[in-house]
């Protein structure tokens, strides 16, 4: 049944009408022109299409976008845009962490969630709470140190 | 003027679509530039207004054929534009694969980029920089040879006020031509080179190429505003999804089209044994296949999963072909004093891209445009023309970057896919495939099995070695061979071998090589170093297995059994690099075995080569492998952006370990069953070792590729170390914790 919802999305309400089944991947991306969050498997297994919800990652690919109506949903686009980017972004570019770069969104959301809760992670916890997200290229050190220089940095989310 | 040129001439005339160019890799999507006319005619590669054009802002735009795989080729072009014509790289646009905009290149593989593809770029940036002095020599009355080049200006060589390129030519032609080298089938499908009427800049004399210049594209990713084939839209768009069969090889019998029916909009589309489904929105495609009854005939085409390498040397040979042949290898194998023989098996592989193949079609009657993530967008423009029965001039191929592909892969499928559809439905169709669409049915780096026989004498020198390989092709995409033009009928099959071992590079008095080619099973294209990164494994294998046996450190062995001056350089480096110590099998009481792995390998013509050593621990109740450290070297000759070459490096390095660490297509009789990242693992952060790698640039030597001279040697590298650490060779990959324990 379709449905009218207002999500709160980079700071923004937005009315949509879709079925409350609707993963919010494709509402954000086909609807609200998001193309930040990916496709990359529809099982929550590789986080390309991972977005913050009120600070905290989840998977939009098995977000119910009926699920998420009192959240406020964040996006890379929300952080900021390529000629303003969030100091976090910021750290990406200049540790160059990134090839082709399908999987970075999604990286940059589990990084910002990281670094909400845990404003100076170890080494270790870095890749700990990076593991969920992959990476095919094979960019993960740079990923890494993009994370290490964003908390040398005092970036805050 | 024809009517390509007054739309090349709108694109690079307006400002406000100038940015177009550079928008389409970075930000927005302008469909009314390309949308409005069907493919006109190739741009010709003989005209310097093909490849290059001038802003009145001093805008200049790249157009080539060839396409960044997420490899960094944009700013690399650029950085030659910059260098050949002087202006500053800030200045410089890239347009890359559109069938209509840019002169045919090939296909982007084998990372010849920049050894093959960037030529004809820097040939025409250097025509173009003598066409400005020539215009400016007119324009201020000065013989070309008293004026000079500098960032976008054209000066006398006294002078510090010149006129800039955009007040010269600024959105006019050159109307220069240009002499293109030769146009073999070679030079067709790997890329046509120009012939240069000015001498190319000297590597001494760059000053933007062998600079870390920071990629154009990573901004925009790390934003989440690139623009990547999976972003494209066009009006009146429906979604598509693909329903592929149970079994390969199974013939649709009937579908029951109710079963979509309470799904809004969804419509079945059906050709032959085709099948997929449309529907407006994203998520009712993916609903209504999901929903979609069909009837299928049972098939079987698929040997047992388990005895595939005793299999592969029974199919049916396709060609038994020689590599390289010297020396004696009875008289060779007579004089060793350690003399081994030994099988090495590697699995089927997927390329395993993130984001599942996806593309946009819109087919009418007369005419097609395709957005793909196609490696090459001119082969895949004539195949799908043929495919929907229209002239190949009515086909426009336009390439946006996809997930990184790392070989040819499920993007032609994809394209293929959506041409169908919308050619069935009449309108523009979106398709992505689905994650197990993707693991199912990509085209896969196919198996193989090698078998080397060899001996070294006492002194650790070896004096035989006879190598030979059973696999499929590793090129089974070059003609067509779209998954959807197999459904639908009249495929035109595969026609190009490769997969080949590499050249061996030890000097031995007796090698020999025996690539021999199998009938396929399962549809399989070249994924990274295809043949080069299987063959390695077993010869770097090998080389460990020869040098335990005569006693010898494998550092030191590999050293003994090659005089090549840049082989003694990566390996030493890397010995220093890791603190490599002689050889002993170490193990710690606490039930953790410590092992040290080392291996080279080179790639082309040994243009490019890489030695690696491999820390791990190995958990010895389970056989699990911990990676700690890799340490690389590196050696492709000149360095053209030290910072992008380590990101491939190291992205080598990274996947190569993955590769021998997990991975595996499994099968049963009717297909591939290991259909999403819990079947088919890839590296994890928590995984990562520490990585230490160092380049060797070497500025005079002939430029080799990158991405692949990474990759090759890691599987013997880690082999090796589960070697040092248990003291038993693993003789196949992947190193799962179960294979592993077993051979303890």
């Amino acid at each position: 049944m379709i449905e009218r919802f207002v999500l709160k999305v980079n700071g923004r309400e937005e009315a949509v009408s879709v079925s409350g089944e609707t993963p919010l991947l494709y509402v954000l991306r086909n609807d609200l022109g998001l193309n930040g969050p990916k496709f990359g498997c529809g099982l929550a297994q590789c986080g390309a299409c991972a977005v913050l919800m009120d600070g905290v990652e989840v998977r939009s690919c098995v977000t119910p976008v009926a699920s998420v109506l009192n959240s406020e949903i964040t996006t890379s686009e929300g952080l900021g845009t390529p000629s303003k980017l969030h100091p976090l972004q910021a750290a990406f570019v200049a540790e160059q962490a990134a090839q082709c770069g399908y999987c970075i969104h999604g990286m940059v959301i589990a990084a910002a969630a990281l670094l909400k809760r845990n404003p100076n992670p170890s080494l270790a916890e870095i890749k700990v709470g990076m593991n969920g997200h992959l990476c095919r290229c094979g960019t993960h050190l740079r990923i890494v140190r993009a994370i290490e220089r964003a908390a040398e940095e005092g970036v805050r989310l | 003027m024809s009517g390509l040129d007054l739309s090349r001439r709108q694109i690079i005339g307006n400002a406000g679509v100038l940015v177009v160019g550079f928008a389409i890799r970075g930000a927005g999507f302008v469909s009314t530039a390309v949308g409005a006319e069907a493919a006109a005619r190739t741009v010709v590669p003989e005209s310097l207004d093909s490849w290059l054009a001038v802003a009145r802002d001093g805008t200049v735009t790249l157009f080539t054929g060839r396409v960044d795989l997420g490899t960094g080729t944009e700013t690399i072009f650029a950085q030659f534009v910059a260098d050949e014509l002087d202006v500053p790289i800030g200045q410089v646009r890239v347009v890359m694969g559109d069938t209509r905009l840019t002169p045919d290149q090939g296909k982007t593989t084998a990372s010849l980029n920049v050894v093959r593809g960037s030529q004809p770029v820097r040939v025409a940036a250097a025509e173009a920089r003598m066409a400005l002095v020539a215009l400016a020599a007119e324009k201020l009355g000065i013989p070309a040879g008293e004026l000079r080049t500098e960032d976008g200006f054209v000066l006398p060589k006294s002078a510090s006020n010149g006129i800039s390129y955009g007040e010269l030519i600024g959105d006019r032609s050159f109307s220069v031509t240009l002499e293109v080298a030769g146009r073999t089938a070679e030079d067709i499908s790997r890329g046509i080179m120009l012939k240069p009427k000015t001498p190319l800049k000297a590597a001494k004399d760059y000053k933007v190429v062998g600079k870390s210049i920071p990629r154009f594209d990573i901004p925009a990713k790390v934003a989440g505003t690139f623009e990547y084939v999976h972003n494209v839209r066009v009006p009146g768009m429906l979604h598509g999804r693909v329903v592929r069969p149970p079994a390969i090889g199974a013939k649709l019998l009937s579908v029951d089209g109710d079963s979509v029916g309470s799904i809004a909009g969804a419509q079945v589309v059906r050709r032959n044994d085709f099948l997929g489904v449309v529907a407006p929105r994203e998520e009712d495609a993916i609903r209504a296949a999901f929903a979609l009854q069909a009837k299928w005939s049972t098939s079987e085409r698929l040997p047992d999963f388990s005895s595939i390498y005793q299999e592969l040397p029974k199919l049916a040979v396709v060609s038994d072909e020689v590599g390289y042949n010297q020396g004696d290898i009875a008289a060779g194998l007579a004089k060793g004093k350690t003399r081994l023989k030994a099988t090495y098996d590697f699995p089927f592989q997927d390329h395993a891209m993130i984001g599942p193949s996806c593309a946009v079609a819109d087919v009418n009657s007369d005419r097609a445009i395709i957005w793909s993530g196609s490696q090459w967008p001119q082969g895949d423009r004539s195949d799908i023309a043929k495919m929907l029965g229209l002239p190949v001039e009515r086909v426009q191929l336009i390439w946006r970057e996809a997930s990184g592909s790392y070989g040819r892969l499920g993007c032609d499928d994809a394209a293929a896919d959506a041409a169908i559809m919308s050619q069935i439905v009449g309108k523009p169709v979106r398709v992505q495939w689905m994650r197990d669409d993707e693991h199912g049915w990509e085209p896969l780096s196919p198996a193989m099995t090698m078998t080397i026989e060899g001996a070294a004498d006492a002194d650790g020198r070896v004096t035989a070695f006879d190598y030979v390989q059973y696999s499929p092709s590793h090129s089974m995409g070059e003609k067509g061979n779209h998954l959807a033009w197999h459904l639908i009928g009249g495929a035109p099959g595969w026609g190009r071998k490769s997969g080949s071992a590499a050249n061996l590079w030890y000097d031995i008095e007796a090698k020999r090589a025996r690539n021999v080619f199998v009938e396929p099973w399962l549809r399989g294209i070249y994924l990274r170093s295809p043949g080069g990164t299987q063959s390695i494994f077993a010869y770097e294998s090998f080389m460990d297995e020869l040098a335990s046996g005569a006693g010898i450190d494998p550092l030191e062995f590999r050293l003994k059994n090659t005089h090549d001056a840049r082989d003694h350089d990566v390996l030493r480096a890397v010995g220093n690099l890791s603190g490599w110590r002689p050889r002993t099998v170490r193990s710690r009481s606490d039930g953790t075995l410590t092992g040290r792995g080392i291996a080279m390998g080179r790639y082309g013509a040994g243009e490019s080569r890489s030695a690696l050593v491999v820390d791990v621990e190995i958990e010895r109740s389970s056989g699990k492998i911990a990676l700690t450290q890799a340490c690389i070297a590196f050696d492709c000759g000149f360095v053209l952006n030290p910072d992008g070459l380590i990101n491939q490096v190291e992205g080598g390095l990274l996947q190569g370990l993955s590769r021998a660490l997990h991975e595996q297509v499994k099968f049963d009789r009717k297909r591939v069953t290991s259909l999403n990242w819990n079947d088919y693992r890839i590296l994890t952060f928590a995984e990562l070792p520490e990585v230490k790698t160092q380049l060797i640039p070497r500025p005079d030597e002939p430029w080799g590729a990158a991405g692949e001279a990474g990759t090759v040697a890691t599987a013997a590298a880690l082999a090796n170390a589960v070697f040092d650490a248990t003291g038993k060779h693993p003789r196949r990959l992947p190193l799962d914790p179960d294979y592993v324990k077993a051979i303890m």
